[in-house]
């Protein structure tokens, strides 16, 4: 890890005035028009405890505070490089969720998982299958009575084992891979995607300006689930695929139109709307 | 479990916490004998009003009742003003005919009925319902 661009050394400039007593908005702007360096420099300064701050958010997660501080301050300097003062917005509310996608990043990168008990990622398998079989049989979607009777098991079994599915959901999002591997079970996230976008205004209206990052399966899906008013199970047999998988594209879909909102919010240069 | 009975949850706002909330919908769904895809159709309202509240550092409260072949669940503290104005009026979604996918629409496909209630803290809280079929 590269150490800050941080000296802390130039506490003043050349007209005598400390750095230190300017605001944020003047270090700003001295930081970008005039490419002031000890602007720059000051501004990270005085955001560090911000990013210790959120580092120590995930201080159970098994990696070293510190190592994260320096990974959150990776995206603190591009938050204070790419920070428009046109937005109306703290540059705190606007780095917040550029130095927490870093330390997110950092976990990905890492392959940091839980493994989810084999027992549930197997009852969730064949729950994937009594699925299909009993809304064949039934004619409708079961309940979770229905699945826990076909699989011998209790209700709470089942719910823990739909539940545990979905965390295998959150992987193939964040990993980029592929949804179609059913025997993946490993829980990546438990750091989610709430923090992103503090400054979205007129965007954050819609989820999905985004659509074309889908696939063409995703799109479709999408377009049965909520404009056709298809269900689950019947997108499951229109597609050709189990409802749970079902389910897992279109939590997939929305997550990573979010997340391409919260990109495009992250890049000033990018027009309001896509 | 009989007729409006309520359970009430609190947990913090970190994602991790999120299945909790599920396990919750889920043995009320498994009392009111809701299918599987109702019952993934109340999470997934419940997270994705979640992910839009991006200024709350509140905890999430959610109550969860079932009665009458009804499940109502009722998420307290939310308070991003956009997220409310925009399901408060409808007015503002007319973009989704043009193919964009927002709360509104989301939550139309996703429940029977939803509504915000004004608190006098200053947050509001967004009521969902959905029919047992």
């Amino acid at each position: 890890m590269n150490g800050l661009p941080v000296s802390g050394a130039r506490g003043a400039t050349a007209f005598g005035e400390r750095l230190s007593d300017l605001s944020e908005r003047e270090l700003l702007l001295r930081a970008h028009d005039q490419k002031d360096q000890a602007a720059r420099e000051e501004l990270i300064k005085r955001y560090l405890p911000l990013v210790r701050s959120l580092a120590r958010r995930f201080a159970s997660r098994g990696q070293a505070v510190e190592d994260l501080v320096q990974v959150g301050s990776i995206g603190l300097i591009k938050a204070v490089d790419r920070f428009d003062l046109g937005r109306g917005v703290e540059l705190s509310t606007y780095a917040t969720p550029t130095i927490m996608g870093e330390i997110k990043r950092y976990f990905r990168d890492k392959g940091w998982a839980v493994k989810v008990p084999r027992a549930l990622q197997d009852l969730n398998v064949r729950l994937n299958k009594v699925i299909e079989q009993l809304t064949v049989e039934l004619k409708r979607s079961p309940t979770i009575f229905d699945l826990a009777q076909a699989c011998s098991v209790t209700e709470e079994e089942v719910l823990e084992a739909l539940e545990s599915g979905r965390a295998y959901n959150s992987l193939s999002i964040y990993s980029g891979g592929s949804t179609d591997d059913e025997d993946a079970f490993e829980l990546l996230d438990y750091l989610g995607e709430v923090e992103n976008a503090y400054e979205l205004v007129e965007q954050r209206r819609y989820l999905a300006p985004a659509m074309s990052r889908l696939d063409e399966r995703e799109r479709l899906i999408l377009h049965l689930r909520f404009f056709e008013g298809m269900t689950q199970t019947q997108i499951a047999a229109r597609v050709g695929i189990s409802q749970m998988h079902v389910s897992r594209l279109i939590r997939k879909s929305i997550d990573l139109m979010r997340q391409h909102m919260t990109e495009q919010d992250q890049s000033p240069a990018t027009p309001l709307s896509s | 479990m009989s007729a409006d009975d309520t359970v009430t949850l609190r947990v913090p706002r970190e994602p991790g916490y999120r299945s909790l909330l599920h396990l919750v919908l889920g043995g009320i769904a498994s009392r009111g004998d809701m299918s599987v895809d109702a019952l993934d159709d109340l999470q997934l309202a419940v997270d994705n009003l979640l992910a839009e509240d991006q200024s709350a550092d509140e905890d999430v409260v959610m109550s969860v009742s079932l009665g009458d072949r009804k499940v109502c669940i009722t998420i307290e503290a939310l308070t991003d003003t956009h997220l409310r104005h925009n399901l408060a009026d409808r007015q503002l979604t007319a973009g989704m005919e043009d193919g964009r996918i927002d709360m509104c629409l989301l939550l139309d496909s996703l429940v029977d009925g939803y509504a915000v209630h004004d608190r006098e803290s200053g947050a509001y809280a967004v009521e969902l319902r959905k029919q047992v079929r």
